[in-house]
């Protein structure tokens, strides 16, 4: 083997090492060479003395702790790759970031709107419900105007409660679907770890189907538990938005008021007889 | 001479030969092939390896033929570290010499 060639071969093993320090071993053989051929010994003989190259990478490699098998070449190859595709990765992944920050941005939007006028609905009502007492109590005797008062009363601890038990029944919910919603994320995550250490070798195949099946486990959890919060019927929606005109205008006579409120059916019934009676009273005196 | 009996001492012959004086890679070869019959690959290596352990330091030297030549001198814990190694070998080479005679 001549000079150029061992030298070359040498730098090529050693290429996982900086360019600085191959530069430097290869510095330092080439005048150990050097210096034997002026002792009198040819290129060939005086590479002969350094035995086998790959031990001698190897030996070299070890001072470093680097593992002397590794193929230095072939990863070389292979990090260019990985860099490159973690770059597309990244561009993909940071558009999509961008598109569902954008999405869930809106979402939330909708959705505080969406709270506010929830928890604006039982002060409404409240306000709405003394504004009939109130009415009521102008063309009412003694008894009709005690009796709308707690009638009326009892109406909104009903509604709160019913406006309560469902909060907390969204809440209760939503709290299982967040929290199953990021047991999928970590699902996911150590999923993607144990591939990528099930591809460099290690026996983790029976880990990763676990994951699997945990990952689509919570995922089912995470919808389950999202269909079962209680979204507002088509009337509820209905009473939202004019209950937020109304308390804006305060125009609506008592028949509208009346007919635009959401009773329960026994209450209904009951507040019928009520102003029934409030009439009655009323007729007697 | 056994390959494994040469491995274990070649870092003590490297570390004692620089004690007194900074040498360059060629000189401590030939000094230590002197002692052992070695294999040279194997002593660049070890240079390297008792560089990066910070037993050596290097600099470079203009000589008056060719180019600079890069020159080991042994740092403070490196004279440590082979005052450790020789009283090891010492103890050792005496402990295997007395049973070897005590066998005879």
């Amino acid at each position: 083997m001549k000079k150029e060639e061992f030298l070359t071969k040498l730098r090529k093993n050693l290429s996982v090492l900086e360019e600085k320090e191959v530069q430097d071993i290869v510095e330092e053989y080439e005048q150990h060479i050097d210096m034997k051929m002026k002792g009198g010994l040819s290129e060939e003989e005086a590479i002969r003395d350094f035995g086998d190259l790959t031990e001698l990478t190897a030996g070299i490699l070890e001072a470093y702790h680097v593992k002397a098998n590794y193929n230095a070449e072939k990863k070389n190859i292979d990090f260019e790759k990985v860099k490159e595709e973690s770059k597309k990765a990244t561009e993909k992944a940071t558009s999509a970031i961008g598109k569902g920050a954008e999405t869930a941005g809106k979402w939330g939007v909708r959705q505080a709107k969406k709270l506010w006028n929830m928890l604006k609905k039982p002060y409404n009502r409240l306000k709405e419900g003394m504004r009939i007492s109130r009415d009521k109590k102008k063309g009412c005797g003694f008894f009709g105007k005690l009796w709308m008062l707690v009638l009326g009363f009892i109406n909104i601890l009903w509604r709160l409660a019913i406006w309560a038990v469902r909060l907390f029944w969204n809440l209760f919910w939503l709290f299982f679907g967040i929290m199953s919603g990021i047991c999928t994320l970590g699902c996911i995550f150590l999923f993607g770890a144990l591939i990528v250490l099930l591809v460099m070798g290690y026996p983790l195949a029976g880990a990763t189907m676990v994951m699997i099946g945990s990952g689509i486990t919570s995922t089912a959890m995470t919808l389950l538990c999202f269909s079962l919060v209680k979204r507002k019927g088509k009337k509820d929606t209905k009473d939202v938005t004019k209950d937020s005109d109304e308390s804006g205008s305060h125009a609506g006579d008592l028949e509208e008021t009346e007919e635009d409120w959401e009773y329960p059916k026994d209450a209904k019934v009951k507040k019928v007889m009520v102003i029934n009676a409030g009439e009655e009273v009323l007729n007697h005196a | 001479m056994n390959a494994q009996f040469k491995k274990g001492v070649l870092e003590l012959i490297v570390l004692k030969s620089v004690i007194h004086q900074d040498m360059y890679g060629y000189e401590l070869v030939e000094e230590v092939s002197k002692v052992v019959d070695v294999n040279e690959g194997t002593i660049y290596p070890l240079l390297k390896r008792l560089t990066n352990e910070h037993y050596f330091e290097t600099y470079l030297k203009e000589s008056t033929e060719g180019p600079p030549r890069k020159y080991y001198h042994i740092t403070a814990t490196g004279i440590l570290y082979q005052n450790g190694l020789e009283q090891e070998w010492n103890d050792f080479s005496k402990r295997v010499g007395d049973f070897l005679k005590e066998k005879k």
